[in-house]
Order: structure tokens, then sequence, then C-alpha cells
């Protein structure tokens, strides 16, 4: 009951409070309290032990929801993110019109995020990874300039696109399921109904692993990222960056190790391959985001290879893998949703894009750089940051996953690729910081207002904590 | 079972009625006659009436079975909501007598094809049914709708005369050609000691297939439907994407199932040749509808898209992919009515026909653009709407079948799938999400004196999109219904 709660008050309340005619700071207020009560309802759901089924569609192919171990770790990165990026929009939003339709949006969005960490099979999960991404389109085109359209446009149809891919891979899970086709750690897959249909299986399911992973940035389909981020406003932005790319970690998550199980994959062509593609967009990722000059898209590219990182550690199929791959989650999702709101910010304020333009902000508003600053050392992997830590079980987990060549190799392409991501974010930095002797800094302090200013430091805080705590975090959820 | 049949020739007397009477005396009729319908749904007990006997062993008779139920069911509902529509929409015409005369009349043809038991009376009243809407095609006597006719009536009577031969190969070898589930052919056959040849049977079936599939607008014989796009929106809703080509599909389930049965053919080229033919429809009809700028004729080539989706679950010659094909015509057709009839409101209310012309409308006319937008993700296949019920059981169909051809076919779903939403859906963003400067229905435009369709048009919007989710959620009595027929229980 609690489950259903949980999905549906956001919803509901998001859009009612986004069409009562009211004054701003009302439905601020109303915005804040909805916000509040969500988080509280998910935080009680997450203890609530049974299941709840809604709707049978055929015989063993229903849509139902329950809780689990991999759901509580990343409702609890879902919550972060929407709630910190809830305050800071309430200020950015005022650059913009038409903010009910965003944050009724944001709700909607919100509650289908819920809904899918909640889901207790593929059909569900499919169903609201759907949802999710028809209901975020609004967000990214919300300027609704030709630039916005197009790239919302873009995302809604590689998203299509990769959820329709991923479709042949939930139908086979269900064919060759055993009992019933729940998510089981393990895999759910009976190895008798499977027998000679391996090709075709493995087939689909390295598709599936290429549509989920559409929204998770993977190559060849993470065209829509660069296009999409510069366009969206930027809490939007750092939603998509931070939280809706990871949903399709999850789902990748979700098919591997919940339905198909890595007994099955694991040696396969299908693993090895998607070693390669997540190496290969870890490297493309960091050589492009170095070569831009506009700081979302900048930012954007990093996503594609940051998240690549975390789909790596999920591709050598070991439980070490997947814990480095879900601290990643986590303190990625803080770094880069800190990252993205301080663009925000620059944008916000002193209407800059471009990183050139950057030069000597450190003096105009420093907390933001800081906040710019602990955010990029942890995305690069100092310690104590999350970034290193997760960096460090990764490489970890490649070198005792035996796979030959490709087991030397991530950890040196995620060494490379930590110096290249030094390389596009330390110089804002030390631009911003150390502008040169001929700089002349304003009198008056252009610091934006609290409520841009706290949720970026709650941010940086996270992936700090991640960084110092990260394995006993995940630890503790994840039952192994 | 006849008092069904014979509401529905009543209508053909109705003739020069000429006031407002006219309205509420087709409504009557109709209604009339669907409730006769289901009373005979209800009752029926599987028994065959005939009704005429021509030589040679042709005879006319009807007869009420599973598929009849469900198609008949269907229509027999469809049917008063777009009446009630066309009240509307064809309101300021001046040749209404004429066009409810015909649209009357060809509901008790289309009901005439439903209970048909043998092919021999199918294939009379489908012929009927050509004759009878090239009118309706035709109606607004402009070049343009003159040619559409011309042109549907050369395609569809064309191709009802490749199926004669089926017919009478059927009748005259057959035994009558009946319709019997598993197929009355391969037993008759037997019986006497067969002396028709196998090849003779698989190319009657195949000038049977695409006969009957010119209805169906299976490629190459597709053309006629986007030019009948030019129809009036009441026309191209039920007829062509419910009632018309939906009796294409019904024939050749008729002709596969009843007549030939799965295993005449299973496994020949002629299921391989029928199987290519549909698929290649299936991506050709989504392709081209992304191309088209037409509002209306981009849903005619979504239409030969998703037909092609039936013809494809009929010819994996499973009782799965029956199913399949059974369920999306079903599904499809409530889809494609309430988009068809999204569309006519809009070009109704605004006088546009384009794509491009849709920006920014969605703010004048919402409950049309939602619905539309309810009715495209159905199309597409998300889940929750009945759509996604039907692509999931022909995706099973084509990877259960397991040869080559079902592979490509559950590919070639999923490409088309995803053309659907391109085309589709970028309606709906255009209709809400316009880009600055191109919102032609803002505040000061000369588009702002849009309004929202009327009351007679909405309802059966409304109720179609209402039925679209709810067999998106509670789907299993109906798929139940449904997998009798298929495997041949009723």
């Amino acid at each position: 009951m609690l489950i259903l709660c949980s999905v549906l008050f956001p919803i509901i309340a998001g859009v009612i409070a986004s069409n009562v005619k009211t004054n701003t700071r009302a439905r601020h207020i109303a915005y804040s309290l909805i916000c509040a009560i969500t988080d509280v309802l998910v935080i009680l759901a997450l203890s609530s032990k049974g299941s709840v089924t809604v709707v049978k569609f055929f015989e063993n192919v229903s849509f139902s929801f329950a809780v689990d171990d991999l759901g509580v770790f990343f409702l609890i990165a879902v919550m972060l993110l929407f709630t910190a990026v809830l305050f800071y929009s309430f200020e950015y939003m005022k650059m913009e019109k038409n903010e009910e339709r965003f944050f009724g949006f944001y709700f909607v969005t919100f509650g289908a995020m819920i809904a899918m960490c909640m889901a207790e099979n593929p059909v569900t999960m499919y169903l609201c990874f759907e949802l999710l991404t028809l209901l975020s389109v609004p967000l990214v085109l919300h300027d609704e300039t030709k630039e916005a359209v197009t790239a919302g446009l873009k995302y809604l149809f590689y998203s299509i696109a990769g959820a329709l891919m991923g479709l042949p891979a939930v139908y086979l899970v269900y064919r060759f399921a055993g009992a019933a086709a729940d998510f089981t750690y393990g895999g759910f897959i009976d190895p008798s109904k499977l027998a000679g249909h391996e090709g075709v299986f493995l087939a689909f399911i390295f598709i599936g692993i290429l549509g989920f992973g559409t929204k998770a940035g993977l190559y060849p389909m993470h065209g829509w990222l660069p296009t999409a981020h510069p366009a969206a406003p930027a809490p939007a932005s750092a939603l998509l960056s931070g939280i809706i790319a990871k949903a399709g970690v999850f789902a990748v998550i979700r098919l591997l190790f919940y339905s198909v199980g890595t007994e099955i994959l694991r040696g396969t062509w299908v693993q090895n391959a998607f070693i390669i593609l997540a190496m290969i967009t870890i490297f493309m990722g960091s050589m492009t985001a170095f070569l831009e000059k506009n700081l979302k898209r900048r930012l954007a590219y990093s996503t594609i290879s940051q998240i690549s990182y975390i789909l790596l550690g999920i591709a050598f199929l070991s439980d070490e893998g997947l814990e480095g791959g879900l601290i990643h989650v986590l303190s990625h999702a803080s770094s880069k949703a800190c990252l993205f709101l301080c663009a925000g910010v620059f944008i916000y304020k002193l209407g800059i894009r471009n990183v050139e333009d950057l030069r000597g902000i450190g003096k105009r508003m420093p907390v933001t750089l800081w906040c710019f600053t602990i955010a990029s050392l942890s995305l690069i992997g100092i310690p104590p940051m999350g970034g290193f830590i997760s960096k460090w079980v990764i490489g970890s987990a490649a070198l005792d996953s035996g796979m030959g060549a490709l087991s030397i190799l991530a950890p040196v392409v995620l060494i490379v690729s930590a110096f290249i991501t030094a390389g596009y974010l330390l110089p804002i930095v030390i631009d911003g910081f150390f502008p040169g002797k001929d700089y002349k800094a304003p009198a008056i302090s252009e610091e934006p207002s609290k409520l841009m200013t706290i949720p970026m430091i709650v941010l940086c805080a996270a992936s700090v904590i991640m960084g110092i705590w990260g394995v006993n975090i995940v630890n503790a959820i994840m039952k192994f | 079972m006849t008092v069904a049949l014979i509401g529905g020739f009543l209508m053909i007397f109705l003739h020069f009625k000429n006031d407002r009477v006219r309205n509420i005396y087709s409504e009557v009729i109709a209604l009339v006659t669907t409730v006769l319908v289901w009373i005979a749904l209800i009752k029926a007990d599987g028994s065959a009436v005939t009704l005429y006997r021509f030589t040679y062993g042709f005879t006319i008779s009807f007869g009420v079975d599973g598929l009849s139920k469900l198609f008949a069911g269907m229509v027999s509902l469809m049917w008063p909501f777009a009446l009630l529509y066309a009240f509307e929409y064809m309101k300021d015409d001046k040749r209404k007598n004429v066009f409810f005369a015909f649209y009357l009349m060809t509901y008790g043809i289309t009901l005439g094809v439903c209970f048909s038991s043998n092919i021999t009376t199918l294939y009379v009243f489908y012929e009927m049914l050509s004759l009878v809407t090239i009118p309706l095609v035709s109606h607004y006597g402009d070049h343009e709708s003159m040619y559409a006719g011309r042109k549907y009536a050369a395609y569809t009577i064309g191709g009802a005369s490749l199926a004669f031969f089926a017919v009478v190969i059927a009748t005259v070898y057959g035994g009558g050609g009946n319709f019997i589930y598993g197929g009355s052919l391969g037993a008759a056959r037997a019986a006497s000691g067969n002396t028709m040849s196998m090849g003779m049977l698989q190319i009657a079936f195949l000038f049977g297939f695409f006969g009957f599939g010119a209805k169906a607008a299976v490629f190459p014989l597709h053309d006629w439907l986007p030019t009948a796009s030019v129809a009036p929106t009441p026309v191209t809703a039920l007829l062509h994407a419910v009632a018309v080509v939906n009796t294409g599909a019904f024939a050749v389930m008729r002709l596969t199932w009843y007549l030939y049965g799965a295993d005449l053919i299973k496994g020949s080229w002629v299921q391989a040749a029928c199987l290519i033919a549909a698929e290649f429809s299936l991506v050709y009809g989504a392709v081209q509808a992304l191309r088209e700028r037409r509002f209306k004729r981009r849903l005619a080539f979504s239409t030969m898209s998703n037909l092609s989706y039936m013809l494809f679950g009929i010819m994996l010659l499973t009782p799965m992919g029956y199913l399949g094909g059974l369920s999306h015509m079903l599904f499809h057709g409530v889809i494609k009515m309430s988009l068809f009839l999204c569309a006519g409101a809009f070009m109704r209310q605004t006088g546009k026909n384009y794509v491009f012309e849709i920006n920014g409308v969605g703010r004048k006319m919402p409950v049309t653009f939602i619905c539309y937008t309810l009715g495209a993700l159905s199309l597409t296949g998300i889940p929750l709407f009945c759509g996604f019920i039907s692509k999931w059981t022909l995706i099973s169909a084509g990877a259960d079948e397991g040869s080559a051809l079902g592979i490509i076919g559950v590919v070639a779903l999923i490409v088309s799938a995803f053309l659907c939403a391109m085309y589709t859906l970028t309606v709906s963003v255009r209709a809400f999400f316009p880009m600055k400067g191109k919102d032609f229905y803002a505040d000061g435009t000369e588009g702002s004196a849009v309004k929202e369709a009327g009351w007679q048009m909405l309802v059966p919007v409304v109720v179609f999109t209402i039925a679209n989710v709810l067999f998106g959620v509670f789907s299993e009595p109906i798929m139940s219904f449904l997998t009798k027929i298929a495997e041949g229980v009723i």
C-alpha cells in the first residue's frame, strides 16, 4: 500500500499543485511540502516487505511492485537528487517562463522514477522506463526554442528506440523463466528451458544492453546526451545526468544480475563486447569533453564517460564490480548534479555558457566555485572523494575477474580517463581562482542565494561521504 | 440470427428524408441493429442458415462462430458512435441524404460479411461492400475525391477478382467452401482421393491472399488507402481504419484458418511469400508514414503498416500468431478510430490539413489532442495501453515460431514501432510544445479563434480512448475470449 502511495502521491499532487492558480510563493511552499511528504512516504516504504500487484496482463506477466535491496539503494539516490534540485529550481526558474508546467512534470518524473525502482518484474520496469522517458521530455524542451524542441525530440526518439531494443530481451527472459519472473539476484532463468536457444537469447540480450544503455549514454547510442543537456534548463540537466541516466544503468543491472543471471553470461561474447563498448565510451566521452567549449556540453560528454565507468564495473559480472558501480552511481549522481547546478548558476547570474568566460569566477562567487572544485575532484578520483573509491573497486573487480587482456586494459583506461578528466575540469577551477594579475574583480558579491548554494553544498557533501564511507554504505544495503 | 441481417437491410430503404429527423432516424436504425446483433451473438448456437442456392454448389449461407462474434460485436459497437460523430462533422454538407444512406447500408453489408459461413457468401458481400463504399469515398465530388474513388474501385474490385479464383477452387473442389476451423479444404481433398493438385491449391491461396489482402492494403496493392484519405473523416475513420480494411484481414483469416487450415499451407512457399509481403508492408507503411506531411495520409499509411501486423500474425500459422492477429484487429480498430476522429476534429475546426500546421493547437483543443496522444502511445506499444498487449502477443508468436521469417518479423515489428513513435508523437509534441514564434494558435494570430470540437464529435473520441486504456489494463477477459477463437474452441 505504502508503495503505491509513494508512487502516486508525487504524480497526483504535483499535477494538482501545478494547475491551481496561486502566487509563486504559495506554490513553492506547496511543492516543498509535496517533496517532503514523498520523501517520507518513500522512506517508510523502504522497509515494506510484501509486493503489490496492480494488474495482470497475461498469465505470468503482471504489473507489480516490491522493494528489494537494489531498489533501496537507487531510491536513496533518487530522493537525494530530486529534493536537492527542487530547491535550486525555485530560484533558477525565475529566469524561465511556464514554471508550473516544469514543476508539474518534475514531480511526475519523480513519481515515475520511484515506480521504476520499485518494479518487481521486467515488464513493470519496462513500463516505468517508457513512462519515465515520455514524462521527462517536457523538461528538456521546456524553453520551446528550436534548439530545445529538437533536443527534446532527439531525446524522445533515442529513448524510445532504446526501449524498443530492450523489448525482445524482456520478452525472452519471460519465455525462459523458471518459476516466476520476479527479479531475483542471480537471475530467474531456467537453464533447461534455455537449452538450444542460447544463440538467439544472447544476441537479444546484447541488443537489450544496447537498448537500455541508450539512456545511460553507452556508445553507439549516446547521441542524444550532448544535444539535450545544453538545451534543457540547468536543473533539468542536473536531473537528466544525475539520476535519469542512472535509470538506464538500473535497467541493465536488473536485466543482467536479476533476470538473466551472471552465470549464463560470464565469459560469453556478450560480456566481452559489453566491456569493450564501455571502455570505448569512457575514452571517447572524456576526449570529446576535453575539446568542448560549451560548459554544459562538456559536462554532458563527461556524463557519457562517467556512466560508462559504472557500466564497466557491471560488465565484469561480479559482486565486486557491481559494488564499485553502485558506489559510483551515488557518487557521480551527486557530483555531476552539483556541477550542472554550478553551470546553471553561471548562466543564471552571469549569462556565461562557455568555459573561456569563466576566468576569475572564483573571485566573484567563491562558494559556487568551491562546490565545483570538490565535485570535480570527486569526478577525477582524488581521495577521499567518492570517485576515487569507486574507481578503485571497479579496477580491482576488473583485475579479479580473470578476463584476460580486458582485465588489464580496464584499469589502464580508468587511469587515462582520470587524467583526461582532470584536463577538462581542473583548468576551470584554476583559471577561476587564479585569473592572473590584470583581472579586476567586481566589488559586490555575485554569489547566488541560499536556495541555490545549499543544494550544491549538500550534493558535494554527499560525494565526500560516499568517498569515505561508500563501501560501507553499499555493503550495508546490498546483501550480496 | 437472420433478424440481425434484416435489420441491416432495412436501411437500404433509407432514402430522401429531408430534415433533422434524419439524424434521429439513422441513429435509431443503427442502434436497433446493434442491439439485434448482440442478441444474435448471445443466443447463437453455431448452426448455419442457408439462404439461397446457386448452381454447382455455390450457396449463400450464414452462421455465427467465434470469429463472427468478434468482428460483428466490434463493428456493431463502433458504428453508432461513428454515426454520432458524422452528424456533427457533416453538418454543413449538401448531400447528406445520400451520405447517410450509403453509410448505413455499409453497416448492413459489413454484418453480412461477418456472418458468412462459406466463401461464396463472403465473396458476394465483400463485393457488395466495395460497391457501396465507393460513393462514400468520392463523396465530396471534387477532382481528388473522384480520382480516389476510381482508384479504390480499381484496387478493391480488381483484388476481389483475384480472390474469385480461390473462391471457385474452394467451392467446386472443396465441397462447398465452408468455414470450419482447421480448414474444410484439407478434409474435402482427402475425401476425393487427393485429385486436386497441391500446387493448384497453393496458387489459389496466393491469389486469395493478395486478392483479399488488397482491401487490407498489403504491398503492392496498398496505394488506394492513402489516396482514399481525401474522403470525409467519418468515412476514413470507420471504413478505412476499421470496417473495410478489417474486412480484408477478416477475409484472409477465413481463407487461412477456416477454409484451408494451417496444416495445409504450413511450411510451404506460399506461407513464406505471404510472410515476406506482410513483413515488407509493415516496415514500408511505417517509413512512408514518416515521410508524409498530410495528417490523414500519414494515419492511412500507419493503417497499412498495422494491417500487415495482423497479416503477419495470421500467416505465422500458429494459434499464437492468429491470436496476435485477432487482438490487433480489435485493438488497432479502437486505436485507429480514435486517432482518425481526432485528426478529423482538428481538420474541421481549423480547416487545415498538414502536420506542420498543428503547432500549438493543443492549447485550443486539449481534449482532442490528449486523446490523440493516448492513442499514439497505444499504437507504439507502450504498456498500460492495449496496443502493447497485441504487440507483445505478436512478438511472442514470431519468436516462438522460431523460423528465420519469424525472427525477421519480430525485428520488423520493433523497427516499425519505433517509426510509429516518431510519426505519431511528433504531432503531439507540435501540438503542445510549439517552437517559439511558430505557435499558430496563440492569442493575436489568426488561429486564436479555434475552439474545441462539439460534444457529438468529442464523445466518440473520448469513448474510444477510454476503451483503449481499459483494454490495456484489463485485457485478460478479452484475451481469453480471443484465445478460444484462435484455438478453434468457439
